[in-house]
């Protein structure tokens, strides 16, 4: 077969692949979607396609306290994903680079906190921030976040580095660089990638975790998205009609912020490399 | 590009930060007063209402009502409590007073109770369901009762009259299975989950003349192994043989039923009155009786549901939060601000209520049975769940009841 | 062999009193966050604890009661089918959709970011909307496998206990192998681009650079999420929690939902402390057994 029919078939099979797979990631948004357009009488009654399109509850949610919702979880996210990265980015490239005694116990201390199921760990920590008076603020939830994800974000980070082969870095300080310079000129450019995946865990993880945000968090204009899109579950029925119309306006937009995001980061770490 | 990112990274952070510290650092005045809604109350406004109003005639004292998230409600009042920092006023499910009550974060306000008039100004079933060791912990504002609904297109599809539905369970189980029969939609539905798998099975030994303790305050044994347990257990079995019950039937809880019902792909079920709106969204054409008796003519015993408003023990304005309450207790706002029934009994009277399926629920209200009100009762019921749905998977029911009735006594030995 | 490489050595090595340096902010985060819970957890292990929130010490009891429960082996048991179901899911999935975005073409950020979607949801949200797809009498999932053929009657996913565990797997992988899919694409994206300049340069085909470049930083890659996973599976709740409560007889319960109704409903803290400490076990001595095999300690 010609090399030009070998890329084209090659196209055509991961085109097909990534078709079925999003199909099975995103079916389930669409029939969301849908469910967001549909009058409450026709969910309750089960109808599959609405007779007409309806507004009503993309209505309500911004009638309330939604979009500041949106805000505080922004706050609260970009926060924590930006202090995760700073704290566990040279935490994990201590483990990687330096060689000291007692790094695998060390290693397995940081995990073993995560390994405890969130249930238990849940009320002491409620009573430490009640014992600080940072109930009832958004502070306690950023610190609440960045001690439950630096372990697992050092842990990845971890991995990324070591995967990167010390040499470079060798070259680079035998000729004299000092080994900050290292770091940020040969070093990150290399992992950005990495970084930016353990960003946008960060990222995530804080903006659909519920718990915390749920039970530290009383004011209502304090409150966080997902602590809003739960709360349309209720004991004898669930809005469907708002939790669904509330759950696109919050993914959809996180989504596309992600993919710029993640170029611009992306081409902004590895622009140092050419300089450097 | 790298010094700016850095730069602009770390002036982020503490953009962020600042925000985050003022926006916490808005401080309160005045005496006010936390009261946690649950949201299902929260949407008519009612709460928001009753507060302004309130403010209105007590100038002095705000009333913050903040709707709670239904989902993950029990664990935050479980854990306030648990570090003593419960909210001023809340409202909660009574069937959580055994639960909360010996955290020691409710208020005993036994006093209070009768200082408004005890029995004689509330209905007697609700107001024993928020007693706990014979002290009250809390003041019932809504009650219901759960009823029989029927669909009557379905029925007239099964050739079954539509304004006759079944007064006996062995009824029940016929008419379900004309309908199973002519419609193929499944005739009669029951909870396998918790919370409502518990109660359904209990209501149906208490039908039969039994219960699941000996006592449902004070238990020291079970019974459920008697006599009672076994018949419901087999009409139970008889259901699943019939072939009358949803295909997802051990995934149920009255919630996914009740999705069932207003699909239109249900004939009866044993429903909550908080329903009843939805069904009338849905456009079912439905009927509502009481729940079926054991003999003929006889009437269903249905455990007393209720909510309650409950008072921190640790609030440092106890006098507001109880002037709070009392207000919400006068008839007219009872009346007024429950979303099924009242719990006042000159509420009751108002108009509102005098609409034949209310009228229905009332009436079943009658044959109230105390519910289950002890420290153990959570597990007991996760037991009956587990039970129930074995028995459905078709274990031998008197095997299964035994294995329950061991188990409980364990969980109730000292 | 020795004055280069001496003076590199050395600075290492005058170096060391450095490497707490770097990772102090993150020990004392971690520290202040998870050392109070867990040492607190630890203690109420061994003891009775009731919702008046009064301690009496129990010794091993509550451990035993666990243990001698039959419960405990069936949850241990669906733990050992989600963990490897769940995380194979992933891994796979995860695998496969981060070797097709790594190739370029067109529309490739846009698939990027519909990927991502499920991640993003609230898990609550995620396990409702599922099991009303699942559900037996009006869910679509039934509807569609009917009318396109593939099945003559519904199948109660969620209400029968031999398969209700699979459901909630699916739902569990659907919602994490995006995260599996980032993570293996940045590591495939961390690949020189002269490495396989340099193979094509040898004669190596597509075939050839797949398996020794891209695979070996493959499994670099897996081996550092494996453990992540596993942990996560072990650990989780929510999902199991709303669509099926522990399903019907058992059949769906794991350990943190047993947690759970020791700790809220039933008000018995101190079993709930020692379910944890056995889930955290479990957890741990994988971790040790990982770390000591796969030894991605650099020496």
């Amino acid at each position: 077969m010609s090399l030009r029919r070998q890329k084209l078939l090659k196209k055509s099979i991961i085109y097909l692949l990534l078709t079925l797979l999003s199909a099975f990631s995103v079916f389930p948004f669409l029939w969301m979607l849908i469910t967001s357009f549909k009058s409450s009488a026709e969910i309750l009654a089960g109808q599959v396609i609405p007779s007409r399109v309806v507004f009503d509850h993309y209505e309500k949610l911004f009638e309330g306290l939604f979009p500041r919702y949106i805000f505080n979880t922004f706050v609260v996210t970009s926060s924590t994903t930006i202090l995760t990265v700073l704290f566990a980015l040279p935490a994990a490239y201590a483990f990687s680079r330096f060689k000291f005694k007692g790094k695998t116990p060390l290693l397995l201390f940081t995990l073993f906190g995560q390994t405890v199921p969130g249930s238990v760990r849940f009320i002491p920590l409620y009573l430490t921030m009640l014992a600080l008076g940072l109930l009832d603020t958004l502070t306690s939830l950023w610190i609440g976040y960045l001690g439950w994800l630096l372990p697992f974000s050092m842990w990845m980070l971890y991995g990324f580095l070591n995967s990167i082969p010390i040499e470079l870095e060798e070259a680079a300080m035998i000729d004299g660089a000092s080994r900050s310079k290292t770091m940020l000129y040969i070093l990150l450019p290399l992992c950005a990638p990495g970084i930016v995946s353990v960003a946008i865990y960060c990222f995530i993880s804080a903006w659909q975790e519920f718990m915390l945000a749920n039970v530290f968090i009383e004011d209502p204009s304090k409150r966080t998205l997902t602590v809003g899109l739960v709360s349309f579950i209720g004991q004898y029925k669930i809005d469907w009609g708002q939790m669904m119309a509330g759950s696109m306006v919050s993914t959809l937009p996180v989504t596309i912020g992600f993919v710029l995001f993640q170029r611009w980061l992306i081409s902004g770490l590895t622009q140092g490399a050419i300089k450097g | 590009m790298k010094k700016l990112m850095k730069k602009l990274s770390f002036v982020w952070v503490v953009l962020c930060l600042l925000v985050i510290f003022v926006s916490s650092a808005l401080a309160k005045q005045e005496v006010r007063l936390k009261w946690w809604v649950g949201t299902w109350l929260w949407e008519n406004g009612k709460a928001q209402k009753m507060a302004e109003m309130f403010h209105k005639e007590y100038p002095d004292i705000i009333v913050e009502p903040i709707p709670q998230p239904y989902e993950g409600y029990l664990k935050k009042l479980v854990t306030v409590m648990r570090a003593k920092n419960p909210p001023d006023l809340f409202n909660a499910h009574v069937l959580w007073m055994a639960t909360l009550a010996p955290t020691g974060g409710l208020m005993d306000v036994t006093d209070e109770i009768h200082e408004l008039g005890g029995s004689g100004y509330f209905f007697n079933g609700p107001l024993e369901s928020t007693k706990f060791k014979s002290r009250y912990y809390g003041f019932p504002y809504r009650t219901s009762a759960e009823v029989l609904v029927w669909n009557k297109n379905l029925f007239r599809a099964a050739g079954l009259d539509p304004e006759t539905p079944p007064r006996t369970w062995s009824e029940l189980l016929w008419a379900a299975k004309q309908i199973t029969e002519k419609t193929g939609y499944p005739g009669f539905g029951i909870s396998c989950k918790e919370p409502h798998a518990s109660w359904e099975f209990r209501r149906l030994i208490l039908n039969f003349g039994g219960d699941v303790v000996d006592d449902p305050v004070n238990p020291t044994r079970a019974t459920i192994d008697g006599k009672p347990g076994i018949l419901a257990g087999q009409y139970y079995q008889n259901l699943v043989k019939a072939g009358v019950l949803p295909i997802n039937a051990l995934a149920n809880n009255m919630d996914d039923t009740k999705l069932e019902f207003t699909a239109g792909r249900l004939g009866m079920f044993v429903s909550s009155t908080a329903y009843f709106s939805l069904f009338d969204e849905a456009g079912i054409d439905y009927g509502v009786t009481l729940i079926p008796g054991h003999g003929y003519g006889g009437v269903g015993v249905e455990p007393t549901l209720a909510f309650f408003i409950g008072v921190s023990n640790y609030t440092e304005h106890k006098k507001e939060a109880l002037e709070f309450v009392n207000f919400l207790l006068r008839p007219e706002n009872n009346t007024w601000f429950t979303e099924a029934l009242p719990t006042v009994r000159k509420a009751a009277k108002a108009p509102r209520f005098d609409t034949p399926k209310l009228n229905v629920v009332m009436q079943q209200m009658e044959y109230a049975a105390p519910a289950m009100k002890f420290v153990q009762r959570a597990e007991v019921c996760n037991i009956l769940e587990e039970t129930v749905q074995r028995i459905v998977l078709g274990e031998d029911v008197e095997r299964v009841l035994d294995d329950a009735a061991k188990k409980i006594d364990k969980i109730l030995a000292p | 062999m020795s004055g280069k490489n001496a003076k590199l050595r050395g600075r290492y090595f005058d170096a060391l009193n450095k490497w707490y340096f770097y990772s102090l902010p993150a020990f004392v985060m971690i520290a202040f966050v998870t050392i109070y819970p867990v040492m607190i957890n630890l203690f109420q292990s061994f003891f009775s604890i009731g919702f008046d929130g009064t301690w009496h010490f129990v010794g091993l009891n509550n451990f035993e009661e666990i243990i001698g429960s039959r419960i405990f082996y069936i949850v241990l048991k669906n733990t050992l089918i989600w963990t490897i179901g769940s995380v194979t899911g992933i891994l796979v999935l995860g695998t496969i959709t981060a070797l097709l975005l790594n190739e370029d073409f067109k529309g490739r950020v846009f698939f990027r970011a519909i990927l991502l979607l499920p991640w993003v949801i609230p898990r609550v949200i995620a396990g409702l909307l599922w099991k009303n797809m699942f559900h037996a009498d009006i869910g679509i999932i039934n509807e569609m496998l009917i009318r396109v053929g593939l099945l003559k009657s519904p199948v109660a996913w969620l209400g029968n206990p031999y398969i209700a565990i699979f459901p909630v797997m699916l739902t569990q992988i659907w919602q994490l192998y995006p995260f599996a899919m980032i993570t293996i694409l940045a590591g495939l994206q961390s690949i020189p681009q002269v490495l396989y300049e340099a193979a094509a340069i040898d004669g190596a085909n597509g075939w050839q650079k797949f398996c020794y470049i891209t695979v070996p930083q493959l499994f670099q890659v897996i081996r550092v999420i494996v453990l992540l996973l596993f942990i996560w599976a072990i650990n989780a709740f929510d999902i199991t929690f709303v669509m099926t409560r522990g399903g019907p007889v058992h059949s769906t319960e794991l350990l943190p939902m047993t947690i759970y109704l020791n700790a809220f409903e039933y008000g018995k803290f101190g079993k709930a402390a020692s379910t944890a400490i056995i889930a955290s076990f479990i957890s741990m001595v994988f971790a040790i057994i990982y770390l000591k095999k796969s030894d991605p300690v650099r020496e």
